[in-house]
């Protein structure tokens, strides 16, 4: 059992290079269980790239990801795949819902993935776009709702499962700053309520006002920034 | 001009291409060069039929006396080989200018031959045996192309006396070679069978260059956007886009020709069935040329345009009219209804009673009902992917991709539902006429006499000592052909001993003295008086007159011509039979082809007026229909394969232009876990799905088609099973191919830079 105060993600010594570019150069950073964390930076410090490594999306050169005492790096791709169904969440910036399924389809898809029936799945899912209070568009697709809406239904899929830990890449930066704050609210208080850890990437310091506490990239460096209540 | 430059340069991305934009290059060429490859061919058929006819008019043997011309002596025969029939002209001059055939540089001395391109490769080849023993003299010429009509033609001169003609009664004088050409008349009856077999032909291919020349096609926007942001106006965008077309276009068009100019060369040497054509006859006709050189990179040109006709192209993006589009759905069922009605006509007529306004209805009911059908698929596809629902998450993404848009992937798939159901369909009506076609069977009797040679009653003797002096030969029964007169009534019939009519029907125990009548059903034997009659090419010569015996003994033997006295000559009382036809059976051992072949050499010098043939022809006859039959379904299996391919090839494209269009959500489906299976097996099912409605649709129709056809034609119908699990096979394999190709893209979209946002 991991209580709130626990890390439960913990990165240490993280390298990552694509071709000639040194994306992480030592990066380090934990997660607690409820934990929002921001992590945030110039455009090409290596953010995104620390992302993807934490949620075992990429493997790093070198360093060693934990989570919840299991050792990230050394698992099998299937292993970490199956982790990120499971246990993580994720919601990017835009364009990550599938097109042609409903928005009720698409929040329903992880559960279904991890073996629910229809009928469960969707139950489910409309529980959680009432809460997102998107439930008016569960019929609908992608292409008919705002980029608000599509946002908001991609925070529902990302939490329908359960996870432990929610990543968000930029999840307001094809948003108004309306939009771009109704979606902040829902995410954090949404994972509060369900003790999810959220690990947010961005470079907008008002999106990151919503996060417990702040970790600045820089060239492949974590810095980190305890916010001053 | 100076956009279309612009889209030239653009098509071509200074050497910078992408993979999608090389992919669409490619594929529209590849598109196009298979489009001017079929049509090219097919529009050399004219001249190569208008060609033959030509020629053919031109040695046509003129009759009407000349003056001042000493005629030619022309005696026409065929000497025949296992399936190959030989048309030999006997000639002999009567005079210093005597015409001179056509091909031939001189007329062939007494014992000489002059044979056709394709007889002399026949008699050079290893297999050539048994026609050697058939044609009699010596091969000294060769008939040039212009005194044949078809490179395919078995064609011979042979020189001979004078005497030996004159004293032939159906032999003739021609005083000069060649009928004027009135031209090859299309007629309207050819070119309404022609022009709908065509268009099902290109119709795969139509839908390729248009799905190739579509492809790429949210990049092409972005591109076309850029450029109204830097000042190009709405229809100089346009032209760019129809440049960026033309590119792939003319690559294919010159592909094409060059295919076209390859398989030329090699024409004479790929055909099926034994066809044979000159390569200097395989010539496109010009005008036709100019048309297919402009219609076809037309045809690429106008569906690019076409595909931005509901689309703004603004300097910030793309816009899309949002109207949908509604299916017109009356013409794709009055083309349905139109069929079936053709094909319910049919049923007005009885069973068996295949006569040409039955033909005529079942061939428009056929053609209407296969593009009818066709038409219907995106529809029926539509409606039912729209009844399907849950299933695993794979099943689902297709299924709801399908639901979206189906038509594209619909439109692909007609084209191969037609040609499958036709393939079905002629593979069917082939299969079921060749297994019922020949309803004749050859006595038993015909074992005892393996060999027999056709002559006259002049030359009866002469074969007889010939024949009867070869080696192996141990017996002859010479049968003749009569006839009998009654008033106006007229049969048939053969004299000869036992052996020799037991070679004739299944007449069982048989004694000199008997007479048989093979009975038709509800026939009845001829009874009293009647005239014997001789047999001959010269006409009919009456006899002395016979009594029917009452003691006839009535027969009913299966798969025998019937309605025809058999006669034993103890039956005629000592009668003199007129001169008639004469078919000598000859007994003996050894193979019968040898025998034959022995045979054939022994009466050569009678010429015409002695045929060695096998008795039991009928073998080489099936042979020959056998291999007809292979040959046509390997034709039929080879233009489904390449339907199917062309087919599987657009398939592909979609595929791949779908997984292009939706990398995000499929890279953040496999960044949130989903295995790449489950994505993999959804564009499987998205492939499978239309292809199996569709060859469901064509199977069943293809069948149902064959049904009516074969009711006229009294036939039973049989299901060619392997020509249908091939292509159940092959679908099965086309749709993993396809699947399997469109891996390395989805592996690619699933990758991390995918995701990257910034």
């Amino acid at each position: 059992m991991t209580g709130p105060g626990t890390p439960l993600l913990v990165g240490t010594g993280l390298h990552k290079s694509f071709g000639p570019t040194r994306a992480l150069d030592g990066a380090a950073l934990s997660v607690s269980a409820g934990e929002v964390l921001a992590i945030m930076g110039s455009s090409g410090s290596g953010k995104s790239t620390l992302l993807h490594c934490l949620a075992g999306i990429v493997r790093p050169d070198a360093g060693s990801i934990g989570y919840r005492g299991a050792d990230l790096v050394g698992m099998a791709d299937k292993e970490r795949s199956a982790l990120r169904r499971t246990d993580f969440g994720f919601v990017f910036q835009f364009g990550q819902l599938v097109p042609e399924l409903s928005c009720l389809e698409n929040v329903a898809l992880p559960l279904r993935l991890t073996g629910a029936r229809r009928k469960q799945a969707e139950a489910k899912a409309t529980e959680w776009l009432a809460r997102l209070e998107v439930d008016g568009l569960a019929k609908r697709r992608p292409g008919d709702v705002s980029g608000g809406q599509a946002q908001r239904v991609a925070v529902a899929r990302a939490l329908v499962t359960g996870p432990k830990v929610v990543f968000a890449d930029e999840p307001t930066g094809a948003l108004d700053s309306l939009n771009g704050e109704k979606v902040m609210q829902m995410l954090t208080q949404a994972a509060r309520e369900t003790h999810a850890a959220v690990v947010l990437v961005t470079h907008e310091p008002r999106v990151a006002a919503y996060s417990d506490r702040e970790v600045v990239v820089r060239d492949g460096r974590t810095v980190d920034r305890e916010l001053v209540a | 001009m100076r956009d279309l430059a612009l889209g030239l340069r653009l098509a071509v991305g200074g050497g910078r291409m992408s993979g999608a934009a090389l992919l669409r290059l490619a594929m529209t060429a590849f598109g196009i060069a298979l489009a001017v490859a079929v049509l090219l061919p097919a529009a050399a058929v004219q001249h190569l039929v208008g060609a033959q006819a030509e020629r053919k008019a031109a040695i046509a043997q003129v009759t009407q006396p000349r003056a001042g011309v000493a005629p030619l002596l022309v005696h026409n025969w065929y000497a025949s080989a296992g399936d190959d029939f030989v048309r030999v002209a006997a000639v002999a001059a009567t005079g210093a200018n005597s015409p001179v055939p056509p091909g031939l540089s001189r007329l062939p001395a007494p014992g000489e031959l002059a044979v056709s391109p394709e007889l002399a490769a026949k008699l050079a080849g290893p297999d050539s045996g048994s026609l050697k023993a058939q044609l009699p003299g010596r091969v000294v010429d060769r008939i040039s192309r212009e005194g044949v009509s078809g490179a395919g033609d078995l064609t011979a001169y042979y020189g001979v006396p004078a005497a030996q003609i004159e004293a032939e009664a159906d032999g003739r004088k021609v005083y000069a070679f060649g009928l004027p050409y009135t031209g090859l008349g299309l007629s309207a009856a050819m070119l309404a069978v022609i022009a709908p077999i065509a268009a099902v032909l290109l119709l795969p291919l139509l839908i390729f260059v248009t799905t190739a020349s579509r492809m790429g096609a949210a990049q092409r926007e972005r591109r076309l956007a850029a450029l109204r942001l830097i000042g190009l106006d709405a229809r100089q965008v346009k032209r760019v886009a129809a440049a960026e077309s033309l590119v792939g276009a003319v690559i294919g068009l010159v592909a094409g020709i060059g295919f076209f100019a390859v398989l030329r060369t090699f024409v004479a040497d790929i055909l099926p069935f034994g066809l044979r054509v000159f390569p200097e006859d395989f010539v496109p006709s010009w005008p036709l040329v100019g048309v297919i050189v402009l219609l076809v990179p037309g045809l690429a040109v106008g569906s690019a345009l076409f595909g931005l006709r509901r689309t703004i192209v603004e300097p910030l993006g793309v816009v899309r009219q949002g109207k949908p589009v509604r299916r017109r759905m009356w013409w794709r069922w009055a083309l349905t209804t139109i069929g079936v009605l053709f094909l319910a006509a049919t049923l007005a007529f009885d069973r068996g009673e295949g006569d040409t306004a039955a033909g005529l209805a079942l061939a428009a009911g056929s053609v209407f009902l296969l593009v009818g059908v066709a038409a219907l698929l995106p529809w029926l596809v539509e409606r039912l992917v729209g009844r399907l629902h849950g299933g695993p998450p794979s099943w689902q993404l297709a299924i709801r991709r399908l639901q979206l848009d189906s038509g594209t992937a619909s439109r692909v798939v007609s084209g191969l539902v037609v040609v499958l159901a036709g393939t079905i369909l002629t593979q069917g009506v082939i299969t079921s006429l060749s297994a019922g076609g020949r309803q004749w069977r050859l006595p038993d009797g015909v074992a005892a006499v393996p060999v027999q040679v056709t002559t006259t009653a002049a030359h009866e003797a002469e074969v007889m000592a010939l024949a009867g002096s070869v080696a192996g030969v141990t017996a002859t029964h010479p049968a003749r052909t009569i006839g009998f007169r009654s008033g106006p009534e007229r049969n048939f019939g053969v004299v000869g001993d036992c052996v020799a009519l037991k070679a004739e029907a299944n007449i069982g125990d048989c004694a000199d003295g008997d007479t048989f009548y093979v009975a038709p059903p509800g026939g009845t034997a001829p009874t009293g008086k009647v005239r014997l009659q001789g047999l001959s090419p010269a006409g009919a010569v009456d006899g002395p007159e016979w009594t029917v015996p009452r003691d006839l003994e009535v027969v009913r033997p299966a798969g025998t011509p019937d309605g025809r006295l058999l006669i034993t000559p103890g039956a005629l009382g000592g009668l003199t039979l007129p001169d008639s036809s004469v078919r000598v059976y000859l007994a003996g051992t050894g193979d019968p082809q040898a025998l034959t072949d022995s045979v054939a050499r022994a009466v050569q010098p009678l010429a015409w007026n002695a045929r060695a043939d096998k008795s039991d022809y009928f073998g080489d006859f099936d042979a020959r229909d056998k291999q007809l039959v292979e040959s046509f379904r390997s034709v039929l299996i080879t233009a489904l394969l390449f339907v199917l391919a062309v087919a599987a090839m657009s398939l592909l494209m979609l595929s791949i232009e779908q997984i292009s269009e939706r990398r995000r959500p499929l890279a953040a489906l496999s960044a949130a876990g989903v295995p790449i299976g489950v994505l993999a097996r959804g564009a499987l099912w998205q492939t499978a799905i239309p292809v199996v409605i569709g060859v469901v649709l064509a199977v069943a129709a293809g069948l149902g088609l064959t049904a009516p056809i074969l009711r006229l034609a009294d036939r039973t119908m049989i299901v060619d099973v392997p020509v249908l699990l091939t292509l159940a096979g092959t679908t099965v394999v086309a749709v993993l191919l396809v699947t399997a190709l469109t891996m390395p893209l989805l592996r690619q979209v699933t990758r991390l830079d995918t995701l990257r946002s910034e």
